[in-house]
C-alpha cells in the first residue's frame, strides 16, 4: 500500500477515533505508525478533521425545533383502529387471492427484466446527457478497477476482444440494493455499445448460461447471457447484427 | 427493553439531524422544515420498523431523501478521472482550521456542492462510520471515500481562500462534466 492510498482510507477515520478498530484500516494506520511521513500527514489531517467537526457539532439549534417537533408528531401519530384495520386486512386478502394467479404468470418474466430494464434506462439518461459517469477512463481495466474498488462488479474477465475497444466510462447503480455495473465502450465503427453485470444471486430469473438470448426493446438491441457468477447484458443502439459480430468474438462459445 | 418513545427518539436525533439538514438546504428555515417533516414521516410510518437499533439510520436516510425529493435538480455524480495526476499526499492544513471561527467553517461547508457536502457533514457530525455514511445515501462505500477526499480538499481550498481574505466563499464550479456523459 502506498502513503496515497493509507491517506485515502485514513482519510475516512472519523477524528473521534471511533473507528481505530475497523479491520478496513487496520494496515493503513500500522503504516501509518512506522512512516514518519505518513504519521505526519495522518496527525495533521486528525487536527484539520478534529477543528471542523467541533465546529460543525456547535451549530445552534433554534430553541423553539424541540416543541415544533413534539408538537407535530403528537398530530401525526397514527391513531390504532381496529376495526379500520380488520377492513384493510380482509380487503387485502380477496385483493391478494383474486390476483395471485395473474401475477404468477407475468412475474417470472417482469422480474427476469427489471434489472435490464433499469440498466437502459440509465443508459437513456447517459445517452441524453441527463446522467454523467461515475468515472471515466479510455483504459477499461481502471474502469473494471474502480468499480471493485467501490463495491460493484467489474472483476469478471473480459475476452480479449472487447478489452481492445476504447471505454469511455462506468456507472454503478443499484437493483433492489445490489450494484449494477456499467461500462460503456464505443465500437470500432463508432457505435457505442455498453455491458451491464449484476451477481446473478441478486436476480430471481438470471439468463440462462450458454449461447446469449437477442432481443429488441423500447429500441435497444440487447444479448443477456450469464458468465459465471455474473448476469451479463450488452446493449446498443446499433443494429444487431452488431451484438452477434461483438459476441461471437467474446464469448467462448 | 422497550422501544423508545417519540419523544426519547426526538432528544436523541433531532439535533444533529437539524445540523445535517442545515447544511443540505443551507437556510435555518428549511433545515428546520426538513427535520420536521422527517419526524412527522416517522411518526406516521415509523411504526413500520422492525428494528430499533436502525431509527438513527432511518432518520438520517429520510431527512437526504426529503432533501433529494424537494431540491436536486438532477442527478449528479461526482466524475472521478481516473488518469489525473495527484499528489503522493493532499496538503495540511491544520493552522487554517484552527484559525476560522464556526461560522466560517460552516459556511465553507456550504460552499461545496451537495454530492460531497452530504457525506462530509455526515462524517463531521461523527455519528456513523463510513459503510453507514454510504447506507444513509445509498452509494458505495468507496465512493463515500472518494467524496470524503475529495470534499476535504475543496473544504482546504475554501478555507485558505477565507483565511488570506483574497476573496469571499462563492460556490465553487465543480469539474467540467463536459464527456461525463454521452
Amino acid at each position: 500500500m502506498t502513503n496515497k492510498e493509507a491517506s485515502f482510507l485514513l482519510g475516512a477515520c472519523r477524528p473521534s477515533g471511533a473507528d481505530a478498530t475497523d479491520p478496513e484500516f487496520a494496515q493503513a494506520l500500522a503504516q501509518a505508525a512506522s512512516d514518519p511521513a505518513l504519521k505526519t500527514w495522518m496527525d495533521g489531517q486528525r487536527q484539520f478533521d478534529s477543528a471542523i467537526a467541533a465546529r460543525v457539532q456547535s451549530i445552534t439549534i433554534p430553541a423553539d425545533l424541540r416543541s415544533r417537533i413534539l408538537t407535530g408528531g403528537r398530530v401525526s401519530t397514527p391513531a390504532p383502529s381496529t376495526f379500520a384495520r380488520r377492513v384493510w386486512a380482509i380487503a387485502a386478502m380477496v385483493t391478494l387471492f383474486a390476483g395471485l394467479g395473474a401475477w404468477s404468470l407475468i412475474q417470472s418474466r417482469r422480474a427476469s427484466h427489471e434489472w435490464e430494464d433499469q440498466a437502459l434506462a440509465v443508459l437513456s439518461q447517459l445517452v441524453s446527457g441527463g446522467a454523467k459517469f461515475d468515472a471515466t477512463s479510455p483504459d477499461v481495466t481502471k474502469l473494471q478497477l474502480w468499480l471493485g474498488a467501490n463495491g460493484a462488479p467489474g472483476q469478471p474477465p473480459l475476452p480479449i476482444s472487447i478489452q481492445h475497444l476504447a471505454s469511455l466510462g462506468c456507472k454503478t447503480i443499484t437493483y433492489h440494493g445490489h450494484p449494477i455495473s456499467i461500462i460503456c465502450f464505443q465500437g470500432q465503427g463508432g457505435e457505442l455499445v455498453h455491458l451491464a453485470m449484476t451477481a446473478r444471486s441478486s436476480l430471481q430469473h438470471p439468463p440462462p448460461q450458454g449461447p446469449p438470448v437477442y432481443e429488441t426493446r423500447d429500441g435497444w438491441n440487447l444479448a443477456t447471457w450469464s458468465q459465471g457468477d455474473m448476469a451479463m447484458m450488452l446493449a446498443t443502439r446499433a443494429p444487431e447484427s452488431q451484438l452477434h459480430d461483438l459476441l461471437g468474438i467474446l464469448l467462448p462459445f | 427493553m422497550a422501544a423508545p418513545d417519540f419523544e426519547q427518539i426526538v432528544d436523541a436525533h433531532y439535533a444533529p439531524l437539524y445540523r445535517f439538514a442545515l447544511s443540505l438546504a443551507r437556510s435555518e428555515p428549511a433545515a428546520a422544515d426538513l427535520t420536521q417533516q422527517t419526524f412527522y414521516l416517522w411518526a406516521s410510518r415509523g411504526h413500520q420498523l422492525r428494528d430499533a437499533a436502525k431509527v438513527k439510520s432511518w432518520l438520517f436516510t429520510t431527512l437526504y431523501r426529503e432533501f433529494l425529493g424537494l431540491h436536486r435538480r438532477e442527478s449528479r455524480f461526482p466524475q472521478v478521472e481516473l488518469d489525473g495526476e495527484t499528489a503522493e499526499l493532499p496538503a495540511e492544513t491544520v493552522s487554517i482550521a484552527d484559525s476560522i471561527d464556526g461560522a466560517a467553517a460552516v459556511a465553507a461547508l456550504q460552499n461545496i456542492d451537495e454530492v460531497y457536502r452530504a457525506p462530509l457533514t455526515l462524517f463531521y457530525l461523527e455519528e456513523f462510520s463510513y459503510r453507514e455514511i454510504a447506507d444513509v445515501l445509498g452509494v458505495p462505500a468507496g465512493t463515500v471515500m472518494s467524496r470524503l477526499s475529495r470534499g476535504k480538499a475543496l473544504l482546504r481550498k475554501l478555507l485558505i481562500q477565507e483565511n488570506d481574505g483574497a476573496r469571499k466563499i462563492i460556490p465553487i464550479d465543480l469539474p467540467s462534466a463536459e464527456g461525463g456523459s454521452l
